[in-house]
């Protein structure tokens, strides 16, 4: 049984009762719309990058997609019709973007930082050309929607929940077995037949995908544009991952974690505001989590070697 | 016809090519543009990418990168006017403390992925925000106040018609190139990029070597910020974010390996001259800024697929 996830909720949890305590209304209705709503893209950009970590990777482009993704919404949402045609643009671009990335790293095998990296920078040229600066808007009835609930449960709730469903079925499918198979050991999983390069293109196109999902929800979410604003949001995601228990060695972890871990991060935000501090203290715990989650990552990790290395022969 | 060169300095010639053909190119589309003034504004501007290119230069040659620059480049460009003001005689005392704080950054930076074994882009994204967060703190968000007179003398003072900030560089081109070519830390750094193992089994330390490259990018990170505050006259949030991806596209256009190991700063000044050239070319070609993100990104993919693929076919 793993208990890594456990620790994410764990911290959501007490960061919860905390700010429970500080502020009155949380439990109202209005207050957990809102949670789950500022929490819901960070959950898709999450699923995405999780998966990428699973491979041993890492994808930094999910930044330039979340940008790209809220300019062109931001600019070609216009209509009813419009917001469904150019949403699916969106997903189509985001996933070419993945594909390029696993391409690259999958058949011509070169190191997954360095190739987002360069992604990363020509996609945001791309959203910086798309809107040049922040701004454009979000018709309002598509917007409000993320705010909305349906039958009792907030919008935002039924798509973090989706996701939570799809990720139980993905889970049995033959190619997530291929992910952590690839993620643990590499060339083991290679001798034992998984395609590597395709494997690689599918995880890097869900990647590509889930940032473009994530982008038009953010979108919703501000109801306008920003060709920037991606760049902030790399971090967070990996770090909702990370706190979730997903290994940064691969092979190891799950989505129910970073589920977990991408509310824990919206919960500090609301502590940082319920104590009225700066929004700044947010950035700083933010870093700060990251690499304490990933430091007790590679504890628990070298220690689980060392208890492997005492049972071998 | 058999260039004249030898193999391992191809890539720098070939940079330098480059630097030629765009120069060229400037000069038929745009008459001014091998004015003084001109070549000066290209050189300043060459020199504050050549500043953050050298930090991460190192840091690439030794096998990491480093994310934390912008905000290093920020933070220090921001606390020169804060701190110092348009009292000049502070900076004498402020100028040291800027640069020791940003040391500190990459020291922290260095522990993290010597000693505690975190990979290079998580740590350096961590501690990117941690800056980030703490410099918002201290400064309440807002950035601004005067910038001192030495730092406005820096980055944009000339004596006779070469540009001061160009003299710096000439300096600091020479003191690098002979720490990487003729020091034994020079030796020791190729020889942690080319392979860590085989360093260590050779007696190098590693870790001492490993750790010092990212104190001295956030150190010239910071050098950097303090020149950008001169040469723009101001300071403000996000001034840095733009020496990211172009250190990272000045080494690679320098002909480094981004994979370590190779690479000298001699190559990394003509891939900063490049950038500073393209970077005036792009508008006067009625391009618009945006596309200068999507060349560094094409640059980079390039530079680390001819690294990796050229590397295979040299070990097969």
């Amino acid at each position: 049984m793993d208990v890594r996830p456990g620790i994410a909720w764990a911290l959501a949890i007490v960061l919860f009762v905390v700010y429970a305590l500080q502020q009155h209304d949380v439990l109202s209705r209005l207050q957990l719309t809102d949670l789950c709503s500022a929490t819901v893209f960070l959950v898709a950009l999450g699923l995405g990058e999780g998966l990428v970590l699973l491979t041993r990777g890492i994808d930094l482009s999910i930044g330039g997609v979340l940008s790209m993704g809220t300019a062109i919404a931001a600019t070609h949402f216009v209509s009813p019709g419009t917001e469904l045609l150019w949403s699916s643009v969106i997903i189509v671009a985001g996933a070419g973007v993945g594909v390029l990335n696993g391409a690259l790293i999958g058949i011509l095998k070169l190191q997954p930082f360095i190739v987002t990296l360069a992604t990363w920078s020509i996609v945001s040229g791309v959203a910086l050309l798309i809107l040049p600066i922040q701004g454009g808007s979000i018709p309002p009835h598509f917007a409000s929607w993320i705010n909305q609930s349906s039958l009792g449960l907030p919008n935002a709730a039924w798509i973090i929940l989706a996701m939570v469903a799809g990720w139980s079925w993905f889970k049995r499918t033959r190619l997530c077995r291929r992910i952590y198979a690839l993620g643990s050991d590499p060339e083991g999983a290679a001798i034992a037949g998984v395609n590597t390069r395709s494997t690689l293109i599918a995880v890097y196109g869900m990647a590509g995908v889930c940032a473009a999902v994530g982008s038009i929800l953010y979108a919703m979410l501000t109801a306008s544009g920003d060709p920037t604003v991606g760049n902030g949001e790399i971090l967070p995601a990996v770090t909702a991952v990370v706190i979730g228990g997903t290994s940064l060695y691969g092979g190891s972890g799950g989505f129910v974690g970073t589920v977990g871990g991408a509310f824990a991060l919206t919960l500090i935000a609301d502590v940082v505001f319920a104590f009225n501090l700066t929004s700044y203290w947010q950035q700083l715990a933010d870093g700060v989590v990251l690499i304490i989650a990933v430091l007790a990552g590679g504890a628990v990790r070298s220690m689980r070697l060392r208890r492997a290395a005492l049972r071998a022969p | 016809m058999k260039l004249a060169v030898p193999r391992r300095h191809r890539s720098i010639a070939l940079a330098y090519l480059l630097l030629l053909v765009l120069v060229v190119v400037g000069r038929i589309v745009a008459s001014g543009f091998l004015g003084v003034d001109h070549i000066d504004e290209l050189i300043d501007e060459g020199a504050l990418i050549g500043f953050v290119a050298l930090g991460q230069g190192f840091v690439i040659l030794a096998g990491g990168v480093d994310l934390s620059i912008p905000w290093v480049v920020t933070s220090a460009g921001i606390l020169v006017t804060t701190f110092t003001g348009t009292n000049s005689s502070n900076m004498l005392w402020d100028v040291p403390l800027i640069i020791g704080l940003a040391a500190v950054v990459g020291l922290i930076n260095g522990i993290g992925v010597v000693f505690l074994g975190v990979t290079p882009i998580i740590m350096t994204l961590g501690m990117s925000t941690v800056v980030e967060g703490a410099l918002l703190l201290y400064t309440n968000g807002s950035a601004g106040g005067n910038v001192p007179h030495p730092a406005v003398f820096l980055a944009t003072h000339k004596i006779g018609q070469v540009p001061v900030m160009g003299l710096a560089w000439l300096v600091l081109i020479v003191v690098v190139t002979f720490t990487l070519s003729c020091t034994p830390f020079g030796r020791r750094l190729y020889a942690v990029g080319l392979n860590r193992r085989v360093a260590l089994f050779s007696g190098v330390d590693v870790k001492l070597v490993t750790c010092s490259v990212y104190v001295i990018s956030s150190c010239a990170a910071a050098f950097a910020g303090i020149a950008l505050a001169g040469y723009v006259g101001q300071s403000y949030l996000g001034m840095g974010d733009p020496y990211l991806f172009t250190s990272i596209a000045a080494v690679a256009i320098g002909g480094a390996s981004i994979l370590g190991g190779t690479g000298n700063y001699i190559g990394t000044v003509a891939g900063a001259l490049t950038l500073s050239v393209l970077n005036a070319l792009l508008p006067t070609l009625g391009f618009q800024p945006a596309v200068l993100d999507i060349v560094y990104g094409m640059v980079i993919l390039v530079a680390v697929a001819a690294a990796s693929l050229g590397g295979r076919a040299r070990t097969d």
